[in-house]
């Protein structure tokens, strides 16, 4: 089996997720979590972590990035809208609208 | 214990008696939904009932039916739909409290074509928060129990099909929720190829590897409604057009010298003894038919997991930032300004696993961190859909158990072991191959272990094919005493 220390790119550094790196998270993910959850969340996500280290067992020098795997050809269509009108039943979908708009607390002081 | 198939007939059946003026649909429809209102309390597979559109629907229905329109087999026949689907002017949750209230303004392409080929949708079943998971265990309104056991969990779409209560479902599968809930339930399942089925008003979780597909006890009737979903849409620019199944020429499918590839890592995973035995004794039951069975090895399968836990967190977490309080959906009532209506209605909004993974998901594509986890993730995937490739050069289908495990208590989940479980039907998403899940085995206590036939690109019909052979004689039928 190889391991990461193995392979002859710098190995990353641990894979354990603290207190400072779930801040950072969860400003990304624009989520906010309570101390004892952000100790569980800090938990289970090192633990996956973890596991996906083996990630760096498989030599997968050389090989292409696959992102779509069956390939299919670039579409085209004409720039037309085909949607009918459906303003009224998506704002009513809305947490909040006014005058036919999405309406949002204020966004600039 | 509440199964009690053998009154339970099958999709084409029941359309058949419809056509031919036997059972009024109206009546059907009736019987449909006060049957699943007895099993509710119990089984809790519905999220909405569309008790009074599906009237309207029947009704409709039969009229055209009476003036010869042009209907499909199964008009009539009622249909349960993941709520991951949009329904027009019905509710849709996704699972998930923030969309505990919303109502699509469109359906998606799979539930209109459904509609428009006369099926009349009698209900949303559960699923787990935007499909992350198999069993409903992430689900805002709570888990699914399972048919022969009230202490389990079970995929909402085949807990249905297998009470009895609605003959089949459209069910969506990214890691394998489809074919796992199917297992779980003992009834069969289709996981179509990447691209045959529309994607338009699938909820989003991880868009590389979503599909929809049918789960029926039959698996002719799983056959029936791809060929009704599947086609091109243009308005998902990934589908594609294929091939319709020709159910008339399933009877002839024979599995005399049908090569059978098993990677040989799946017999060195930590699986449970009994569905290991299934396994073993379907593959007898393939082999003394003439089937001819070799194992072979597929780099990256080991890896399958973890490369679906990296790809499938970061798409996650793109596709879920549209959830933001501001559109539709739930809003966080106390948010005062802009940046804490996201904040608290995304922490407020989302159970802990969908914040999981949307935050792993982050991580992996954070600019230090994408070479290391997404890219990497990815040129494994790329091993993994080359290995599949070369080996369907040698194999017409590739087999494996579907779960390492039978059907889950109902106990506080954990989302690295949801992944683990996921360990032999991840590569097929990956590889976007297409799947099947029928039934292989039931233990004493009615829990049932799936056989998985995986096919090349767009081989449906043969998957098809080999699934209906193997059922015929009676793989998916016995009872086994758990020896072996």
């Amino acid at each position: 089996m190889i391991r990461m220390t193995d392979i002859h790119e710098a190995p990353p550094e641990p894979a354990s997720i603290g207190a400072e790196q779930i801040e950072y998270l969860e400003q990304l993910a624009r989520i906010r979590l309570s101390g004892e959850e952000k100790e569980r969340t800090a938990r289970d996500l090192s633990k996956i972590l973890d596991y996906i280290e083996m990630l760096g067992e498989l030599d997968t020098e050389g090989v292409d990035p696959l992102s779509h795997p069956v390939t299919t050809e670039p579409v085209f269509r004409e720039d037309k809208a085909v949607n009918d009108d459906r303003r009224d039943a998506m704002l009513r979908n809305a947490p909040e609208h006014k005058d036919g708009c999405f309406k949002v607390p204020k966004t600039v002081e | 214990m509440s199964i009690s198939r053998q009154n339970v007939e099958t999709a084409r059946k029941t359309g058949q008696e419809f056509r031919s003026g036997a059972v009024p649909i109206s009546e059907h429809i009736e019987k449909t939904i006060s049957g699943i209102q007895k099993e509710e309390p119990r089984n809790h597979c519905f999220v909405t009932l569309f008790e009074e559109q599906a009237h309207k629907a029947a009704i409709r229905v039969a009229q055209k039916l009476r003036s010869k329109e042009d209907c499909s087999l199964l008009a009539g026949v009622p249909v349960g739909v993941d709520d991951t689907m949009m329904t027009r002017g019905r509710r849709t949750t996704c699972g998930s409290g923030t969309l505990e209230h919303f109502i699509p303004t469109f359906s998606a392409t799979a539930v209109q074509k459904l509609e428009d080929a006369g099926m009349i949708i009698v209900g949303k079943l559960n699923t787990d928060e935007f499909s992350m998971g198999s069993l409903t265990q992430t689900s805002f309104f709570g888990p699914t129990s399972h048919p022969a056991d009230e202490t389990r969990v079970a995929g909402a779409a085949a807990a249905a099909v297998a009470s009895g209560v609605i003959s089949c479902a459209l069910a969506s599968d990214t890691g394998g929720a489809l074919r796992q809930a199917s297992a779980g339930c003992g009834v069969c399942g289709i996981r179509p190829t990447y691209g045959a089925v529309s994607r338009l008003g699938l909820a989003a979780f991880a868009s590389s590897m979503d599909q929809i597909g049918p789960i029926a006890s039959d698996i002719r009737d799983c056959a029936e409604i791809l060929n009704i979903i599947s086609g091109k849409d243009p308005c998902d620019s990934t589908s594609v057009e294929i091939d319709k199944i020709d159910l008339s020429r399933i009877d002839s499918f024979s599995l005399s010298g049908l090569r059978i590839g098993i990677p040989s890592v799946f017999f060195e995973s930590d699986t449970d003894p009994f569905v290991k035995a299934s396994f073993h004794e379907a593959l007898d039951a393939l082999r003394s038919e003439g089937a001819v069975t070799e194992t072979f090895s597929l780099k990256g399968l080991d890896q399958a997991v973890a490369a679906y836990a990296v790809i499938s967190c970061a798409e996650a977490s793109a596709n879920l930032s549209r959830i933001d309080g501001i559109k539709y959906g739930f809003r966080a009532p106390e948010a005062k300004t802009l940046s804490e209506v996201y904040e608290r209605t995304r922490s407020v909004g989302f159970g802990s696993d969908a914040q999981k993974r949307i935050m792993l998901g982050n991580y992996f594509l954070s600019a230090e961190r994408y070479e290391e986890y997404y890219l990497r993730a990815l040129r494994v995937k790329a091993l993994i859909a080359k290995g599949f490739a070369s080996a369907f050069r040698r194999y017409d289908v590739i087999l494996s158990p579907v779960s390492p495990s039978l059907a889950p208590k109902k106990e506080p989940y954990d989302t690295l072991s949801m992944f683990e479980e996921d360990f032999f039907t991840v590569p097929a998403s990956l590889a976007g191959l297409p799947a099947a899940s029928v039934p292989c085995g039931k233990n004493p206590d009615g829990l049932s272990v799936g056989l998985q036939m995986i096919g090349p690109h767009f081989s449906e019909a043969k998957i098809v094919g080999a699934a209906d052979a193997f059922l015929r004689i009676g793989g998916g039928q016995k009872t086994q005493g758990g020896q072996k």
